[in-house]
């Protein structure tokens, strides 16, 4: 990639970003709010084995009560390669989620740590797992269940944050698998 | 404010887009195991040297609605309804995901898995072609047949590609229902994703082509009216104590793949033919 492929994004993000007014908790926004996240996904225990671990991508959206307690909905997916004894060899698989879930943020100046809580649905797209018995060939659709936390810092702009999240997601009728997620975000509140 | 609105719903936009785009990721795979699911050969207790599996693509029969898009297709190629596939080599991939174990742990081995197979209208069998045993050989697999050097207690793992077993279905098609000769098209690769006359080559040209035959007398098969595979027979063979472990992966293009093998729901298959074409006796 050309370093000047680089300067329109930075350029359009501190344009963005960029707020000259002194950041104060009591300014920072809070009401509608949307959520892109970037981070890894990795299964844990058995299903480990099976799984590498993959990358992750998610949006999240919903609003906050107040600005301690925010309830939403998070649409994520990611990539893992199977490595079930092979035949199949190199094949990938992808996690669809879909999940409702409540945060509450404990905020001190502009730094804030949060814990959340999820509920949902997942699926994965192929049946790859089901010769390990991850998944059987007539359910390939789970219910979630998950929760964590994480650090969220605010940024001068009163919109925009960014924070580190982990969080742990239980996957009943995948043979009870569990995995863990870990994510980068950038948060806007209106 | 009103231009970071703006921004900010652009941005969610995209967001949604990609996810969505992402989860719609059409076309998954599914991952068909054959019966049995490890062939093995040359093992103890008097163990032969070749063993088959069948594996089969189970494939919903049309909806009326599917039914009337085909005959628009056969409409618009001018073609017979009839001629025209339920099931279309354009609305699967199939490829063959093997693994050879080598269980001799002395002796290096030579493996090769000779594919053929079913679609709705013809099964390829080599030894129908074959009017004297004495004098014939059979024609080659319509796909596989290389060889593979496994490594004494070594463990191999390959595939034969989409485009490799989208080529054997236009060679079934070929020799089944276009008068082909099988050794003029498995032994060369198809220029286009047509199967085309032979009046259309060059003199003297040995590219593949058909001569004719019942359902398409000129020799001429559009892409979009080549069967696919419905059925696809494994043939292992090796000189050492093997085993093969294979599956299919399928990419179905027309939303009537029926992905648990159980079929619990019981849906109606279009099943693959079991009539071994016989190619016409020579001229007297």
């Amino acid at each position: 990639m050309r370093p000047s492929a680089l300067v329109l994004p930075v350029l359009a993000a501190a344009v963005l970003l960029h707020d000259p007014r002194p950041a104060r908790a009591d300014e920072y926004s809070h009401g509608f709010y949307a959520e892109l996240g970037l981070g890894a996904h990795t299964f844990l225990g058995q299903t480990g084995q099976y799984a590498a671990v993959g990358p992750s991508f998610g949006i999240r959206s919903g609003y906050d009560l107040f600005s301690w307690l925010s309830l939403g909905a998070y649409l994520a997916g990611s990539t893992h390669e199977a490595t079930v004894p092979p035949p199949p060899d190199r094949e990938y698989f992808q996690l669809y989620t879909g999940a409702a879930e409540g945060r509450i943020t404990v905020r001190v100046r502009r730094l804030a740590l949060f814990a959340e809580g999820t509920l949902g649905a997942a699926a994965v797209s192929t049946n790859v797992l089901d010769r390990v018995a991850v998944t059987e060939p007539d359910s390939h659709l789970t219910m979630v269940f998950g929760g964590g936390g994480g650090l969220d810092y605010h940024i001068q702009n009163r919109h925009f944050s960014i924070g580190l999240a982990c969080d742990y997601a239980l996957y009943p009728s995948f043979d009870a698998s569990s995995a863990l997620n870990v994510r980068l975000y950038l948060r806007y509140a209106k | 404010m009103g231009t970071k609105l703006q921004d900010f719903r652009l941005g969610l936009g995209l967001s949604l887009a990609v996810a969505l785009g992402a989860a719609g990721c059409v076309d998954d795979p599914v991952y068909f195991d054959p019966t049995p699911g490890a062939i093995e050969v040359n093992g103890p207790g008097g163990m032969g040297g070749a063993a088959v599996s069948t594996v089969g693509v189970p494939v919903a029969v049309e909806t009326p609605d599917q039914t009337n898009e085909r005959i628009a297709l056969a409409t618009r190629l001018g073609l017979d309804p009839a001629v025209v596939p339920t099931v279309r080599r354009d609305q699967l991939d199939v490829e063959v995901e093997w693994t050879i174990k080598n269980l001799d742990p002395m002796q290096d081995g030579i493996a090769e898995i000779f594919i053929v197979g079913a679609n709705e209208f013809y099964r390829y069998n080599p030894m129908a072609f074959v009017v004297d045993p004495e004098e014939d050989a059979p024609p080659p697999p319509l796909a596989g047949g290389k060889p593979i050097e496994v490594a004494a207690d070594g463990v191999l793992s390959g595939v034969i590609h989409e485009e490799e077993i989208g080529e054997a279905a236009q060679d079934l098609d070929a020799i089944t229902r276009a008068g082909a000769l099988p050794l003029r098209v498995l032994l060369a690769r198809w220029p286009t994703p047509d199967v085309t006359s032979c009046a259309a080559l060059p003199t003297g040209s040995m590219g593949p082509c058909a001569v004719g035959g019942t359902e398409f007398p000129t020799g001429e098969i559009p892409s979009e009216a080549i069967a696919a595979f419905i059925s696809i027979d494994v043939t292992f063979t090796a000189d050492t104590h093997m085993v093969l472990e294979y599956v299919l992966r399928v990419r179905d293009h027309s939303d009537r793949l029926v992905a648990d093998p159980a079929n619990p729901a019981m849906v109606p298959l279009v099943p693959p033919s079991t009539t071994d074409y016989v190619p016409a006796p020579p001229p007297p």
